[in-house]
């Protein structure tokens, strides 16, 4: 068996990066499929979900073909035929191909995977595979007679192609192949948007170009069964172009069908069956052009909708003779809407030379009218065979595209009469192209839109997520040099030097805010995915649960969002399981028998806020307390707030579920949660309503790598203070016995400020100097000032991890390179000063 | 139909008037011949024109022609009372002046003018 590509070959890297970005793009339309099943679930008549689903699938599993991953192209066959049927309205959408669908998307994604695939994922499979034969079974045995499944495509085939093409050089050959396939892609993306505007001239004209091109190549590379399959589908779009037939679904179903047939061509797909694949679509091609060149024209094929035609007339010489006026024709034409009409007076000799008797004048028409070709063609009836008249159909353009155009054409047009390369007796000139547009151009919102697509198409680029890591490293790197700059400038006093710095350090800040924000990807995607978890929970657990969304804009750095993946599914299994009631409990609370379980996103500062919220029974908080004093957390007379006895939830271990179900309440989950969100950076906390609902609140940074940062130096060490909690920088006035306590209160501007004396915190060896500072922070709405020896300054921090040893150090987010070279701490203010309570809280006596 | 050549000195001036149709093209395509002959600047004056038709069209830009090839001045005069030429040419879609070999021999043209401006004709 010949495979057509192997990407485990040693492929060269294009190819590698292409079936990388063909994997990034599958995961995004499976994402997309998974949305839209989700919807369908809520709406199953709903076809444009059902088409939705049905292009992802299909997509997958042409490009899946086209990059030689036969198991998921065959998987993604399989699926999508149910899609197909559902589509063609042969089968009802029911929660079990839902849950079918769901179940096989997880199977794709395994196979998307280089190291996905293996037998317990074949078990799956063929499990999924089974579940689908018997779902188009029970279709087949309930749809009409008359209405075949669409046969298999064939997808591998053993034999190569037609052989014709062996004596060309192979990477010809192979670039010819290259093309094809980038055509049929084309190709494949046109006919599904065809399917949706059906009158779409533009979408038609792709079609048929990339068809001709393939047609034509084809001949050209010796692939002659390609080149005469692809004249077939060629001739039939070319009917659709001139509007001899009509786009129906039929037609672009078996477009579909073969493209899938060339792209088998393509890459050595010919056994009989195929051949035999081939010959029935091209008696069905047949069978349909046959109907546009009888001229059987449906109703459907000539709606009232205005059409641009260009027509040539060109008389013959002897045409006034006969008594005709071609202006006959020409108003007739006008009659049939609006009409721009160009003499060509190209023709016409001097006066030495005419026959003042002959016809000498052509004319190009352009005409937008609803009328029909045929009626079209009826006004010239007079002018019989003594003219030549080619009416064709024109592609509606942009008034803004003739404007460049006109523009253009102008100015290349004087300047080549200009310098006598050429007289202006050229069959368009100026004006006409101008005339054209305006009369064309008004209605262009087709091509209009079309534009914007490939607009669209031209303003996004996949990159390799490593790439920008990599780029972001770079940046930390120069803004790790820039400080070293700006060091070195400050201390001498060369003027022009200060000036780079400076210059520097301002381009620096861009490139660092622009390079992060590549990173920066909504959130939206991530949130689909925990769609499907809630569904799928709350059907495993027998509770009726909307999920909600909001915010699915807000952007964050894409590694962190990987990284939220663990916390957020945590917190939705937690709020299903011990937040929602059942259906009796939320009854009789006076509850809607629904619960809603909501995720939210949004900004604050430089954070992003995500917050998990149910409507479900709450915490109780006594629950809490009892399980904490039980496990000698607290002591039983502790008089805790709510909110701090809800903070105890998140040490390893704790759980106040009396069971525990496949879901959740082995207690592994919160300080789970606490872990990740930390390790980010960030925070969470939870806020709980006994019978109203739990609201998980997580607050992250918006980026990992670098933040402004607040220098400031410790007995001689330097530290940096995210400046993003930092609110001021005050004095530290003594007070008699403050000092030797490690946290004291200061009084500034009328308000007690609880600080921490950093040096006796961090045990600074060395004199305590006579002038301190106070940095005030502020973290949960708490203000705590941190004293140091005294303040730098704000710069650009790189965080840069700390080593094995130093990553349990509570109160360190980790490290930076400062401008001297010499290296920084960085404070993790929120959990340093939770770290101090808690010591506190435990031994007064530290006080 | 009303079809004169006048001379004066080196300038040939054309009168056309009344039907200038296919049926007196050839008429009109003589005397403007003539007038050419003279290989000075020639005016063509259009005179109470009751009818005109494509063949009249052709022979202005062969006149037209002639001229640019001949490196002489042709005008024309008198459209803005003619008014059947003036809608000649807006109906036969004259008036953008495709092929022709300057500008344009009537209003449309950057230069040409209705009243008698001498479009001086290049080679």
């Amino acid at each position: 068996m010949t495979e057509p590509l192997k990407p485990d070959d040693a492929m060269d890297d294009v190819l590698q990066s292409l079936i990388g970005g063909f994997r990034d793009e599958a995961r995004e339309l499976l994402c997309d499929m998974e949305s839209a099943l989700m919807e369908l679930e809520e709406r199953p008549e709903d076809g444009e979900l059902v088409a939705r689903a049905f292009r992802a699938l299909h997509t997958i599993k042409g490009n899946g073909a086209m990059f030689g991953l036969v198991e998921l192209e065959r998987f993604a066959h399989d699926l999508e035929h149910v899609f197909d049927l559902l589509r063609k309205g042969l089968m009802a959408v029911s929660p079990e191909i839902i849950d079918l669908t769901l179940g096989a998307k997880d199977r794709l994604l395994a196979l998307l995977d280089p190291e996905g695939d293996n037998p317990e994922e074949g078990r799956l499979r063929d499990i999924d595979r089974e579940r689908i034969a018997k779902v188009l079974v029970a279709s087949e045995a309930s749809a009409p007679a008359e209405s075949p499944a669409p046969p298999r495509c064939a997808t591998i085939l053993d034999e190569p192609g037609d052989g014709e093409s062996d004596a060309l050089p192979a990477a010809l050959v192979e670039t010819f192949k290259e093309e094809a396939r980038d055509l049929l892609a084309d190709l494949e993306g046109a006919l599904m948007a065809l399917e949706n505007n059906p009158n779409d001239e533009e979408l038609v004209a792709r079609s048929f170009r990339a068809l001709h091109t393939i047609k034509g190549n084809a001949g050209m590379f010796g692939f002659m069964e390609l080149e005469a399959f692809a004249h077939e589908l060629e001739s039939v779009f070319d009917q659709l172009r001139i509007r001899r037939l009509p786009v129906t679904r039929e037609l672009i179903d078996m477009t579909l069908e073969a493209r899938d047939r060339i792209l088998n061509l393509l890459y050595g797909g010919n056994d009989e069956s195929e051949r035999e694949l081939r010959t029935q679509e091209i008696d069905a091609l047949h069978r349909i052009s046959a109907q546009g060149l009888a001229g059987e024209t449906p109703a459907a094929v000539e709606p009232a909708v205005q059409a641009d035609w260009r027509i040539l007339f060109k008389p013959d010489r002897s045409l006034f003779a006969g008594g005709t006026d071609p202006l006959m024709v020409i108003g007739e034409l006008r009659t049939m809407g609006e009409c721009v009409v160009t003499a060509l007076l190209g023709a016409v000799p001097a006066l030495a030379e005419i026959d003042p008797g002959a016809c000498y004048l052509s004319w190009e028409i352009l005409l937008s009218t609803s009328r029909t070709l045929q009626e079209i063609r009826d006004a010239f009836i007079f002018v019989g065979g003594d003219a030549a008249v080619e009416i064709t159909p024109v592609v509606r353009t942009t008034a803004a595209a003739v404007a460049v155009l006109s523009a253009a054409s102008q100015a290349v047009g004087k300047e080549v009469v200009a310098t006598g390369e050429c007289g202006p007796v050229l069959p368009a000139g100026d004006q006409p192209v101008e005339g054209r547009g305006a009369g064309i151009a008004a209605r262009g919102s087709v091509a209009e839109a079309a534009l914007q697509r490939s607009g669209q198409v031209a303003s996004t680029l996949r990159v390799a997520a490593a790439k920008l890591d990599t780029l972001v490293d770079l940046v930390g790197e120069m803004v790790t040099v820039q400080a070293r700059l700006t060091r070195i400038a400050s201390l001498g006093a060369d003027p022009d030097l200060l000036s780079v710095a400076e210059e520097v350090e301002r381009l620096t800040a861009e490139l660092r805010d622009h390079s992060l924000s590549v990173r920066m990807v909504p959130i939206g995607p991530a949130f689909g995915k925990f769609r499907r978890l809630v569904r799928d929970l709350s059907h495993e657990i027998g509770r009726d649960v909307e999920m909600k969304t909001e915010g699915e804009d807000t952007e964050l750095d894409k590694n962190v969002i990987d990284r939220l993946n663990d916390p957020i599914v945590h917190l939705l299994r937690n709020s299903i399981d011990h937040g929602i009631e059942t259906h009796e409990q939320r009854l009789h609370a006076g509850k809607p028998a629904r619960g809603t379980v909501k995720l939210t996103a949004s900004y604050a500062g430089a954070n992003v806020v995500i917050r998990v919220e149910d409507d479900g029974a709450g915490i109780d908080a006594a629950a809490v307390r009892n399980k904490a004093v039980s496990r000698g957390l607290i002591a039983e007379s502790d008089q805790r707030t709510d909110r701090e006895l809800y903070a105890l939830m998140f040490l390893p271990g704790f759980s106040t579920s009396e069971k525990v179900t496949t879901i959740s309440g082995r207690g592994v989950g919160l300080d789970v949660v606490k872990r990740a969100v930390e390790a980010l950076r960030g925070r969470v906390h939870v806020e709980s309503r006994n019978g109203q609902g739990t609201v998980f609140e997580i607050r992250i940074p918006l980026t990992l790598a670098i933040i402004e940062g607040l220098e400031v130096v410790l007995g001689g060490d330097h530290l940096i203070l995210p400046l993003a909690v930092v609110k001021e920088c005050v004095e530290l006035v003594r007070r008699p016995g403050d000092h030797g306590r490690e946290c004291s209160l200061a009084e500034i501007r009328g308000e007690l400020v609880p600080f921490v004396r950093l040096r006796d915190w961090f045990r600074v060896p060395g004199e305590t100097p006579a002038l301190e500072q106070i940095v005030v922070t502020e973290t949960d709405g708490q203000r705590v000032g941190l004293v140091v020896d005294y303040v730098v300054g704000g710069q650009q921090t790189v965080i840069k991890p700390l080593g094995r040893l130093f990553r349990g150090v509570q109160g360190l987010a980790g490290a930076t390179i400062l401008g001297d070279g010499t290296v920084a701490l960085i404070l993790d203010v929120v959990q340093l000063v939770q770290h101090v309570q808690l010591v506190e809280n435990e031994d007064p006596t530290a006080a | 139909m009303q079809i004169d050549v006048k001379r004066t000195g080196e300038a040939a001036v054309v009168i056309a008037g009344g039907r200038l149709s296919a049926s007196q093209a050839g008429r009109l395509h003589q005397a403007l011949l003539q007038a050419f002959a003279g290989g000075g600047r020639v005016d063509l004056f259009l005179n109470e024109v009751q009818e005109a038709d494509l063949t009249f069209l052709q022979l202005l830009c062969a006149a037209h022609r002639t001229a640019a090839a001949n490196g002489v001045v042709f005008t024309l005069s008198g459209l803005e009372s003619a008014d059947v030429v003036r809608r000649l040419i807006s109906e036969a879609g004259a008036e953008r002046g495709v092929g022709c070999p300057d500008d344009c021999l009537w209003p449309g043209g950057s230069r040409a003018g209705d009243t008698g401006a001498a479009i001086p004709a290049q080679g």
